[in-house]
């Protein structure tokens, strides 16, 4: 019996080892130590708050500290640029802001990288749009604002929600004016309730934590998804709009291009299992901050989509004020 | 852990009202750990103060990942220890070595370096702590008494108001000039020039950039500071040799006790930056840094004895203290209340509450009301705590000003240096610091002013935002400005303001030659 065991233990050490064998020595290395994960934005936002807790949890899993680095700056793209020039030993990777790193590309601005070549592990989250108006608004519907005949005035912030924004109304097919120069998303919807413009076009997280309050309503959900904040708003298929279900913020995740492949899949691995971490799920629910698990093929789709979505209104986009 | 840990003895997720929840508070404070962490937070807070560049901003995103493991309440107590600290220990290095810790303390250098050259460090200390304390309690009391109503005052804020606030903080040019007015207007426009370097936000697209990535995010305020005072003042008193107080004999720093007895003795000044640090704080995107400003200039405007201010008149240090550490209780409002940041450590802070799964925004008032009464305790300790703390040791601090500078340029040229990169760790940054030094050097050198320069730096991206909004809004029509109340009264009070100092000075003229004649 004994021996038996002493057999089987063998073996299956063997086995082990064959396996270890088997991959590349680059794979069998990793992590060597401390990895480094780079946000392209000061601590404290959106971007900053999904990656700390993501490298908190994959750190425990893989026995490692995750350490977050802020590179901000330039509109994210010092970040980006920093993450895609990082040595490709896996030692570095990074959230990217999406559709933020796909605006200079259709703008045609020669950004600092490639989409292509950029090693996607898949996204955090995908945080879609929604249009609020002040609760006390004479507008409960995207019909109504069309049917108003006059020019709509958005508050808005940023170059992705601007640019949603816009897209939106070419969709639509509003007369439309943003405001624009809130310096974040809270102070655009603060201008809705006290009345600087009619409405606005914001992330629905973004939306459903402020209205805690009860100041806004909804008008449009740019998604087919039910939102417990807003349970009566129309959702974009339903309005006839579906392509704006497709634009939204992506907190996605890569690492710099010529990454080994087996050390690849192996931090791809480690990232879809921080996903589905207990502790990571319940601070999601807890924070209100949403989980939508995507792989690296579904990002890609995404990032495709968004591309022909920006590409189609690039000129709408570049409007100046 | 991400989800807000309860601590022992409350009821989990239940809404308890104020009184309650400051037991709550008083209990985390009392429980094992409580008082720990709090101290711990109030020296990392001092620390980070008194080093330029650093401040609260830069403390507590390196304390977000440590509070993990913590309970909420102890987090609060952390995090409020290290902002209700950080104020005053800027102003330590203010006041002795003409160095700004944070950029909230600039307004401190006009009469806390010249009392320092005087050899009346330890006063200028001892003042500086005292209307700290007393600006923070003030500052947490009027929060207090403002919760119920936050809503409503900052929804009496929108772009017109803005934009004429950041006239009248750009009013306390006038009083910052140092009598070379035409010098320091010049100053004032070179500020506005950098002030517009970077993304234009309203209408898209860059400005001034010259194709540099940095530049997108317009000149850093803070690398900026440490070149204008700590670099340009280390080239000064290397060059300058010596030590920083000419007269040895004179430091006299039994004056500590002076220095408290002043700030209690001038109570209306210290009332009065609170007030104006408070309600300043409480407006989201002015900020402290205006606050501190318009608290020095009212000073000087209400005095009797205007033309010493500059020249070491304690109440110069007294006023922007106070209004610093109120501003704290009144940067919460719109935090809390919105989710809007009311100063730059509160957008960190915001990170904080979220990742212990808290939603800023009005139901935290609701929901979590003990956390908000835990930070508010640990706030005005921490403030307290923070002056005494430094009283302590103010002595020897003053001491730093017999040190031969040959000894002192070593020391602060590297921590002035890495202030400078530790910020977002980009060497970038550190550039920026040395060529402001150098602009801050020829300044001094050829006799400019440099406040103007930083306060038209600080103001000019927030007036010139909020006037193309304020148009946008009202589709191009200037009266807007006019026409509703509250921003009227912000343009007369810029009036108001600007012409005080002319009749104060026509009637003393009249005055005088009334006496001549009779």
């Amino acid at each position: 019996m004994q021996s038996q065991r002493n057999i089987m233990r063998t073996t299956a050490a063997a086995m082990l080892g064959a396996a270890l064998l088997s991959t590349p020595a680059a794979a069998q290395d990793w992590p060597k130590g401390d990895v480094e994960v780079i946000i392209p934005s000061s601590p404290g936002g959106g971007f900053d708050t999904y990656a700390r807790i993501l490298a908190k949890v994959m750190g425990e899993n893989i026995g490692v500290q995750i350490v977050p680095k802020n590179i901000s700056g330039g509109g994210g793209m010092r970040g980006a640029q920093a993450a895609y020039a990082a040595r490709p030993d896996g030692q570095t990777m990074a959230i990217f802001n999406v559709p933020g790193i796909i605006e200079p590309v259709v703008n045609g601005e020669n950004p600092p990288y490639d989409l292509d070549k950029i090693g996607w592990l898949g996204a955090m989250a995908f945080n879609q749009y929604i249009i609020v108006v002040a609760k006390d608004s004479p507008y409960n519907s995207i019909a109504d604002l069309k049917a108003a005949g006059k020019t709509i005035t958005f508050t808005g912030y940023g170059s992705s929600g601007l640019a949603a924004n816009r897209i939106m109304c070419g969709e639509v097919g509003l007369e439309c004016q943003v405001i624009t120069g809130y310096p974040g998303n809270n102070d655009a919807l603060l201008g809705v309730v006290r009345g600087d413009a009619m409405a606005s076009v914001t992330p629905i997280t973004t939306a459903a934590s402020f209205n805690s309050g009860g100041d806004l309503k909804g008008i449009l959900l740019m998604s087919e998804r039910d939102v417990t904040a807003f349970p009566d708003t129309e959702k974009a298929g339903a309005a006839g709009y579906p392509d704006l279900a497709n634009l939204g913020l992506v907190r996605a995740f890569g690492l710099p291009p010529g990454v080994d492949g087996a050390v690849s899949a192996r931090i791809s691995a480690a990232f879809s299992e921080a996903l589905a971490d207990p502790e990571l799920v319940s601070w999601s629910e807890s924070s209100e901050s949403p989980l939508d698990p995507m792989d690296a093929d579904a990002l890609q789709a995404l990032i495709t989509s968004q591309t022909a979505l920006l590409t189609q209104y690039k000129d709408i986009i570049g409007q100046s004020n | 852990m991400a989800v807000r840990q309860e601590t022992p003895g409350r009821t989990p997720w239940k809404r308890v009202g104020m009184l309650e929840a400051i037991g709550f508070s008083f209990g985390a404070l009392a429980s094992g750990g409580g008082v720990i962490y709090l101290l711990l937070g109030t020296i990392v807070g001092l620390i980070f103060g008194i080093i330029p560049g650093l401040g609260g901003p830069t403390a507590l995103a390196l304390l977000i990942p440590l509070t993990f493991g913590l309970d909420t309440l102890s987090a609060m107590l952390l995090a409020g220890g290290i902002m209700g600290a950080v104020p005053f220990g800027g102003s330590v290095t203010a006041i002795l070595l003409n160095t700004p810790g944070t950029a909230p303390n600039a307004a401190t250098v006009f009469d806390g370096y010249p009392m320092t050259k005087l050899g009346r460090a330890g006063e200028a200390l001892g003042a500086a702590a005292a209307a700290s304390s007393i600006g923070g309690v003030l500052g947490i009391l009027l929060l207090l008494a403002a919760l119920p109503v936050a809503r409503e005052i900052i929804l009496f804020f929108s772009p017109p108001e803005f934009f004429m606030l950041a006239v009248l903080g750009l009013c306390a040019i006038a009083v910052s000039t140092e009598g070379k007015f035409l010098r320091g207007l010049i100053a004032a426009g070179l500020g506005l020039m950098i002030a517009f370097v970077g993304y234009d936000d309203v209408s898209g697209g860059t400005r001034f950039t010259f194709g540099v990535a940095y530049l997108w995010d317009g000149v850093p305020l803070v690398p900026s500071l440490i070149g204008l005072f700590a670099i340009s003042q280390i080239v000064t008193l290397y060059l300058a040799g010596g030590t920083i107080t000419d007269d040895a004999a004179q430091v006299r720093v039994t004056r500590v006790s002076d220095g408290v007895r002043a700030a209690f003795r001038n109570w209306p000044t210290v009332l009065r930056g609170s007030a104006i640090g408070a309600a300043i704080g409480a407006i989201p995107g002015v900020g402290g840094t205006v606050a501190a400003f318009l608290a020095y200039s009212t000073a000087v405007q209400i005095s009797d004895e205007p033309e010493t201010f500059g020249k070491g008149n304690v109440l110069g240090v007294i006023a922007p203290e106070a209004s610093n550490n109120a501003r704290e209780g009144g940067a919460l409002i719109p935090t809390l209340a919105f989710g809007i940041p009311g100063s730059a450590e509160m957008a960190v802070f915001l990170g904080l509450l979220v990742l212990h799964g808290m939603q800023p925004g009005p139901s935290i008032l609701l929901d979590h009301m003990d956390v908000v009464t835990t930070l508010m305790l640990a706030l005005a300790i921490s403030s307290v705590l923070a002056s005494v703390m430094c009283l302590m040791v103010a002595r020897q601090l003053a001491r730093i000003t017999l040190v031969d500078v040959n000894y002192l340029v070593p020391v602060i040229l590297p921590v002035s240096l890495v202030g400078a990169y530790a910020l977002n760790n980009s060497m970038y940054d550190v550039i920026v610091a040395v060529i402001f030094g150098l602009i801050g050097y020829l300044m001094t050198r050829f006799d400019y002013p440099r406040l103007p320069l930083v306060i038209a730096m600080f103001l000019g991206s927030v007036m010139e935002v909020n006037f193309r909004q304020s148009l946008m809004i009202s589709q191009g029509d200037w009266t807007t400005f006019f026409t509703r109340g509250l921003s009227l009264t912000l343009f007369l009070l810029i009036v108001l303001s600007l012409c005080v100092p002319l009749i104060r000075y026509l009637m003393r003229t009249r005055k005088t030659a009334r006496e001549r004649t009779s």
